[in-house]
């Protein structure tokens, strides 16, 4: 029986070491295996190329300048490189765009047939014009003899072309709307496509089109669609004319405000990110017309070197035309980065990568030789950080870290999460920056309004680089027609709530908007807080008549039949009165004028634009900052850190497109609303009014707001009340309990 | 002294040093430039709504959830002795053993919105509603906490139960053959230290039942489960290190004098048995 016993131990025994020894020898040999396996890089040796390795970096550098008129400086492919449509007073030609060798003369009469949009080469360098004669394009051909042959004439409504481009199987064009339209060499119409940022061609027969999403492909001359790959672009990928086909191997470069990235030309799959325009680019958010990409991988963009807006008051003599204006060619290599062994000075902290930030970064270094900054952040992007965060505990690893010193010298304390800002704020653990503030240079120019919000108890501790505006876009002819005069600038939303009652019978809708009106809800809610919650007393007020009318005038309301249009884009559609999604953003220039001309071409209806609606006691305008820094007070090199957020509030750099939202300093909010009149494509008076519209919503702002979190505590049982899940009464109480308990932690 | 030194040296390092060095916030303000305040820590803290609304839950359900647990588990110690079964013992040992995560899964799928009790309720003609939700959110966290803890402390008190000669039961069974009878007037009173320690640990693990509030609510549970710790950990994350460092002494020194009466406690109750 002992024997028995003893040698059921030893075998138990024998059998876990067996078992560990498999184990241990198991995961040994998986892991080799997975190493031995894995792929040093994961492309292949062509899809690699363009994107950076460690210790590499894209250097941009200029080479060369030239006065340019021209709106529009499209480089073209041609047999040795790129070639830019270049004229002077009695002349035009094509030049190659690094030499400025002429690789062909204009002929004389097609600039005097009409205006001469843009010129392309085919595959074999036989040169093509796009001639605009009223409402339609001439296409001629330089034939080799030098004799000249009218290809093809076509309806283009009078618009103006943005982009064109030849093959031998017909010509394509974009519009100044973004619509393509594609003309095979019979007159054919094959194709017509809209949302269209850039096309390409590959001289074989295949158009590519980058339609923010999706990036397609057509085979000519059937148009047949090769593929849409949707799930391609980045976010922010919204530059127009900025997409280049690299044949050697078949690659597609698209570049975007941000980032230029590559994809794979056969079938449109993405394959990594080449150029991070914050690193490598500081030329590149000028405006950029042009872009190619040698057989080497260089990428090439043609850049505005200086954009001067006094034109304005002439518009009309300088329509498309402006003398000041200066054209530069920009070469981007891949090179070794040179500061890569320096040490770091200065150290910038935030939770996720700011290609704002990045840009500044990398003016401060050009400025400051002796200095290298190390960003240091935990999330690539802003939409992977708000993905993550919750799940993630970023704030408490935040604590901690700020905690034990292991900060940098800024460090981002604010974004839409600005309450995080007041924690931050209410501690002695970073700068009161009101005196370098005062002193600053920049400081007459930068936003009185936000800078005095996010003062605690008389100190800025933050400075809020850009900032978010909302704002209404109102279809005012369907205004006329129900007989709706409202002062919208001063409107509240129970003054907008209450047109329901004219609504009535209509086949109109007060709101349209992009999906649920829980977002719009949760608006109207933001712009009555200050009147129902004070942050400094800590008192909430909930049971305020107004307001409780407000609440239930708005479940009335979400009954109504009128009430709201739901849409799957953003703007008007001709049969609601108000769009409630608007949002300034950098791409102001692009995206609104569009919603505003899809309008008038769909409906013949204007539209305008007011900022969002006042609260019922007092206007409760709110911005929501975004990208707030600090100087962390222990740092050492404090000096340093203010140089650096110096840059970053200074007009040139807040110009910059990488800057996502409003920008804080106000001078380069003129300077991004000249800009969009600018780029509009025509820069007429109608044009300059509707952006003018914007100085209002970024004017009419009373504070910058600060209760995020608090919002959450007040709109989920109000919401369970407009419902149905909750009495008014329980909804009020929970809420109150709610912001209570937040106010007082 | 040299087996115990390992850990005592961890418990110096990672517990008593940080408690002793954080106990310069309860009379300072700020961080970096640091300034001496004396009581107002404290003045502000009681008149906190926040830190009282933490409070009172938290003693709610500590004076509900411990003493239940502490009686369940003897009722249940008695029974498993009259029925010994290994499996069962070893059973009721697996809310422990299960990861707080998994459970908590589990817990919203009986409990929450649509959950399994809540359709067991709609199919019996009854009203389900959100179990995890107020005016439930308590009782249902008291749920979650007895069925994780029971198991525990009913095989601490059945060793101690195991532990009483048979004598005793067999001299009460003369008088009485009640189970309840023997356990509440025989076996409690001899077992009161460990009865004592089990009440103890329960309040400790009380405490802990914060893991499973925010692993189901976040920073911001329903307002009647807003505890002690929510408060603690939402003040740390508003870096407002004065009001949490005085509010875990303030929770350190209650639960230091639940542990002190136990010790005393027992120290009497050995004197008596001693007859000194």
């Amino acid at each position: 029986m002992k024997q028995n016993k003893k040698m059921r131990l030893i075998g138990l025994s024998a059998a876990l070491m067996l078992l560990v020894v498999i184990g241990i020898g198991g995961g040994v040999w998986y892991f080799r295996r997975g190493a031995e396996e894995a792929p040093a890089p994961e492309f292949s040796q062509a899809e690699r190329t363009g994107v950076i390795k460690e210790g590499e970096i894209y250097q941009e550098e200029t080479i060369r300048e030239f006065p340019h008129p021209w709106a529009y400086g499209n480089i073209v492919p041609y047999s040795r490189g790129g070639a830019i449509l270049r004229s002077d007073d009695s002349e035009a030609w094509m030049e190659d765009m690094i030499t400025g060798e002429v690789i062909q003369e204009i002929p004389e009469n097609w600039k005097t047939e009409g205006w001469l949009w843009e010129a392309a080469f085919d595959g074999n360098d036989v040169l093509y014009g796009a001639v605009g004669v009223q409402e339609e394009i001439k296409i001629f051909c330089l034939a080799p003899d030098g004799t000249t042959e009218e290809k093809l004439q076509v309806n283009f409504s009078g618009k103006k072309v943005r982009k064109f481009l030849v093959d031998e199987f017909g010509c394509y064009f974009v519009d100044e709307n973004s619509n393509l339209e594609a003309f095979l060499w019979n007159g054919q119409r094959c194709l017509q496509l809209d949302h269209v940022r850039d096309i390409a061609v590959d001289g074989q027969g295949t158009l590519y089109v980058n339609r923010f999403e999706p990036l397609e492909a057509y085979q000519m001359p059937q148009a047949e669609k090769i593929y849409s790959s949707n799930s391609t672009l980045s976010y922010g990928m919204q530059i127009e004319n900025q997409m280049a086909y690299e044949k050697n191997l078949g690659l597609l470069y698209i570049n975007g405000d941000s980032f230029t990235q590559i994809f794979n030309a056969e079938n449109g799959s993405f394959l990594g990110t080449a150029m991070r325009n914050g690193d490598s680019a500081p030329s590149m958010d000028r405006c950029a017309p042009g872009f190619y990409v040698d057989g080497e991988q260089n990428m090439y963009c043609t850049i505005r070197s200086e954009l001067t807006f006094d034109f304005m008051d002439d518009r009309k003599a300088v329509e498309m035309r402006h003398p000041g204006l200066a054209l530069g060619v920009y070469r981007y290599q891949i090179v070794e980065d040179r500061r890569d062994e320096m040490p770091y000075t200065l150290t910038v902290t935030g939770p996720y990568r700011s290609e704002y930030m990045a840009r500044v970064i990398q003016q401060f270094e050009l400025e400051h030789p002796g200095q290298r900054v190390k960003y240091d952040y935990e999330y690539a992007s802003q939409q992977d950080f708000y993905r993550k965060v919750d799940q993630d505990g970023y704030f408490d690893r935040m604590n901690l870290r700020i905690l034990s010193g292991d900060v940098g010298d800024l460090v981002m304390t604010g974004g839409t999460w600005s309450d995080v800002y007041h924690y931050f704020a209410n501690t002695d653990l970073f700068e009161d920056l009101t005196p370098w503030l005062e002193n600053s240079q920049s400081y007459p120019e930068l936003d009185p309004v936000l800078l005095n919000s996010i003062k605690i108890e008389g100190k800025i501790k933050g400075v809020p680089l850009e900032t978010d505006y909302y704002y209404v876009m109102i279809d005012s002819e369907l205004c006329q027609k129900a007989g709706i005069t409202m002062d919208w600038q001063n409107a509240s939303w129970g003054d907008v709530l209450d047109l329901l009652t004219q609504l009535e019978g209509t086949d109109c809708y007060l709101f349209e908007a992009m999906g649920d009106m829980q977002r719009a809800f949760t608006r109207m809610l933001i712009s009555n807080m200050p009147d129902l919650i004070d942050r400094r007393t800590k008192e909430v007020d909930l049971r305020q008549d107004w307001f409780i009318e407000l609440i239930e005038k708005w479940k009335k309301a979400e009954a109504h039949p009128n009430f709201c249009k739901k849409n799957f884009e953003r703007g008007l559609t001709g049969k609601g009165l108000v769009s409630i999604d608007g949002m300034t953003s950098r791409n102001m220039e692009t995206d609104e004028l569009y919603l505003v001309r899809r309008l008038k071409e769909k409906t013949g209806h204007t539209a305008e634009i007011y900022p969002l609606f006042c609260g019922e006691k007092s206007a409760g305008r709110t911005a929501t900052g975004a990208d707030l820094y600090s100087i962390y007070a222990a740092s050492e090199q404090k000096e340093a850190a203010q140089q650096l957020l110096e840059i970053a509030i200074r007009q040139d750099l807040q110009q910059v497109k990488v800057l996502f939202s409003g920008p804080l300093n106000q001078a380069a909010r003129e300077k991004r609303i000249q800009r969009a009149i600018y780029w509009s494509g025509s820069p007429n008076q109608e044009v300059e009014e509707f952006y003018r519209q914007f100085e209002r919503i970024y004017t009419s702002v009373d504070t910058l707001y600060d209760m995020n979190k608090l919002k959450e505590d007040l709109w989920r049982p109000l919401w369970d009340y407009v419902e149905g899940q909750k009495t008014l009464d329980q909804a009020l109480e929970q809420a109150e309990q709610n912001l209570r308990l937040r106010l007082y932690e | 002294m040299v087996y115990v030194l390992p850990g005592l040296a961890g418990l110096c390092v990672f517990y008593i040093a940080p408690f002793v060095l954080s106990l310069r916030y309860i009379f300072t303000r700020g961080v970096s430039r640091v300034e001496f305040v004396g009581l107002a820590n404290f003045r502000d803290l009681f008149r906190n709504p926040a830190y009282g609304l933490a409070m009172k839950n938290t003693l709610i359900f500590t004076a509900i959830s411990v003493p239940v647990l502490t009686l369940l588990a003897l009722l249940l110690a008695a029974v498993l002795q009259q029925r010994d079964s290994k499996f069962l013992r070893w059973t009721m040992m697996a809310p422990m053993i299960i990861p707080v995560a998994s459970a908590l899964l589990g817990w919203s799928a009986i409990l929450g919105r649509g959950g399994l009790l809540g359709r067991l309720i709609q199919v019996m003609g009854g009203q389900g509603k959100d179990y995890l939700a107020d005016p439930w959110a308590r009782w249902s966290l008291i749920l979650i906490f007895l069925v994780k803890n029971l198991g525990y402390m009913t095989v601490i008190l059945s060793g101690a139960l195991a532990g009483i000669p048979k004598e005793y039961r067999e001299a009460y069974s003369l008088d009485s053959n009640s189970l309840w009878g023997y356990t509440f007037r025989v076996a409690a009173p001899i077992i009161s230290p460990v009865l004592f320690f089990v009440a103890v640990l329960s309040l400790v693990n009380s405490f802990q039942i914060f893991r499973e509030v925010y692993g189901l609510y976040g920073d911001y549970p329903p307002n009647s489960l807003y505890m002690l710790q929510t408060f603690l950990n939402n003040n740390f994350a508003k870096l407002n290190y004065s009001r949490l460092c005085t509010a875990s002494f303030l929770v350190s020194m209650a639960i230091a004098l639940a542990v002190s009466v136990y010790l005393w406690f027992q120290h009497r109750a050995a004197k008596e048995e001693s007859g000194l």
